[in-house]
């Protein structure tokens, strides 16, 4: 047991002693998914754009609010959003999807976790250009609230970490797991205020519609103050109990899990 | 200084069906405290194989003796189910597939960076050996290009060149160089004897006797995951071909 957790310890430090290793390959393997186009990553900075803005005019119809107020609120609920769901569905694939790399490379399986939630974090920069141009057409108030995006994104970094490393080793040894978790993340999308307010939900229903949702909260944190507002009690306390239980999961699942890892995915 | 020291090396296989790997049924299984043990296959069995530097090992046996399972534990990428494996100097594996490791959309270039840098060297000192990794794979100015557009023996040439380029210790190869035309083979040839002149060690799996002569000084026979003879290169092939010739262990 104590070696097991020796090992695994040893290989998450390791993997961190490689920093630079991993975010220069996370820096290549985003230049090479657009390595034939012209617009490169930005692509994604336009497609974020074009359904950020699409969605508020709609949903901003239906739902009857004041298009300066809900455009900035959908942006950064679904730029928020795309990084949580981006590092849950790629945390879940990472072993998987990278077993050459795993089979041929001797490198820490820790590397290939930090490696992906970089490209995620890559993609999510460019995609904090359209809340930048937000706060230079005032959207977006410029307040000393917007200074918390930086802890927010540092939590949700946290917890992209830990969900690589109990939900990774979990898809590559059961592999319905995969199309799972592909197939919640979709209803995810609606389930999580990320189109609509909570306040427009009724009160004694919330519990059970949205309370639950772990996505929720840590979006809460992201989202909050680019809005002007610090983000609740509730949210902190939530975004504790999901961290906490990420890390715990991560701990106890990569630890069990490392040394038959390879196997699973020969 | 390089050694390999394997000691009762056990690996297993499961051979994860739908239903194993299916969760639900495990968690109903458990539940009902009947969990069916998956199918296990044996890749190597009590495995004990001691290899001084200067060897040049050759491993024989027939498809599914363990040959590729005894590589990647002995390169770290597969830790062994039980036994030890302790293994002192760099070791450089090119196990698996043309391809594997190399980012198919990246050029050659590109690759000799990335795939440095996944071996633990830092851009700056891969991109300082781009001409002569270039030079030695041969592959000129098609280095500039993405690597999807090469033929698989480019491929390989190209991972063989940045693997030795980083002068390891212990230099693992599956099957020579496979696809690799005989110009390269013949300078990567050159390059091992410089190699093995550093008191390197060599472990090369082949179904290639010429190749296990020429390359080998020493040989393992493995079957079923055991070590059935362990010799001369000579003599471990002939008792390898006659036990299949009349029928023995086949």
């Amino acid at each position: 047991m104590a070696v097991r957790t020796t090992a695994a310890v040893g290989d998450v430090a390791e993997g961190l002693r490689r920093w630079r290793s991993w975010f220069y390959l996370a820096v290549e393997s985003v230049k090479n998914q657009y390595r034939r186009t012209v617009l490169g990553p930005w692509w994604l900075t336009l497609q974020t754009a074009a359904y950020v803005v699409g969605l508020a005019v709609l949903f901003g119809a239906i739902f009857r609010q004041p298009l300066d107020e809900f455009v900035p609120y959908v942006a950064g609920g679904f730029i928020g959003f795309t990084l949580l769901s981006g590092l849950t569905r790629n945390g879940a694939e990472v072993f998987v999807n990278n077993a050459t790399t795993l089979l041929s490379t001797r490198q820490p399986l820790s590397m290939l976790v930090f490696q992906m939630v970089s490209v995620e974090l890559l993609q999510f920069a460019h995609n904090l250009l359209i809340i930048m141009a937000f706060v230079a057409l005032g959207l977006v108030p410029l307040s000393p609230l917007l200074l918390l995006v930086v802890p927010a994104v540092l939590v949700i970094t946290i917890n992209g970490v830990a969900i690589g490393l109990w939900l990774g080793p979990t898809v590559a040894r059961f592999r319905d797991v995969g199309p799972f978790v592909a197939s919640i993340l979709q209803v995810m999308m609606f389930f999580t205020p990320v189109f609509w307010r909570v306040d427009e939900i009724a009160a004694d229903q919330r519990g059970a519609l949205v309370g639950w949702n772990p996505f929720g909260y840590l979006l809460g944190l992201f989202r909050d103050p680019l809005l002007g507002d610090l983000p609740s009690f509730s949210t902190w306390v939530g975004v504790a109990a999901v961290t906490g239980l990420n890390l715990l999961l991560a701990a106890w699942v990569f630890t069990r899990t490392r040394s038959r890892l390879p196997y699973w995915v020969s | 200084m390089a050694t390999i020291s394997l000691r009762k090396v056990h690996a297993e296989y499961q051979l994860l069906s739908v239903r194993d790997y299916n969760l639900k049924n495990r968690v109903v299984q458990s539940v009902r405290g009947r969990l069916k043990e998956p199918v296990v296959i044996d890749a190597l069995r009590s495995i004990d194989l001691d290899i001084r530097e200067g060897s040049r090992l050759g491993l024989v046996g027939p498809n599914g003796a363990g040959k590729s399972t005894l590589l990647s534990i002995m390169a770290g990428l597969l830790p062994p189910t039980s036994g030890s494996v302790r293994v002192e100097g760099r070791v450089l594996a090119l196990l698996g597939g043309s391809e594997a490791g190399l980012d198919q959309e990246a050029s050659g270039r590109d690759n000799v960076v990335s795939m440095g840098v996944q071996l633990g060297e830092s851009p700056t000192s891969m991109r300082a050996r781009i001409d002569d990794i270039t030079d030695f794979s041969g592959l000129g100015d098609r280095i500039q290009h993405p690597v999807y557009s090469y033929s698989s023996g480019m491929q390989t040439r190209l991972r063989f060149s940045i693997l030795t380029s980083l002068r390891p210790d212990v230099l693992l190869l599956d099957e020579g160089l496979g696809t690799a035309d005989a110009e390269f083979t013949a300078r990567a040839n050159r390059r091992l004897d410089e190699f093995m002149t550093s008191a390197g060690i060599l472990v090369l799996a082949s179904h290639g006797d010429a190749l296990l002569k020429e390359q080998c000084t020493e040989a393992v026979w493995l079957q079923s995951g055991a070590i059935v003879e362990q010799g001369s290169v000579d003599g471990v092939l002939r008792g390898y071909h006659h036990s299949y010739s009349t029928g023995i262990n086949g």
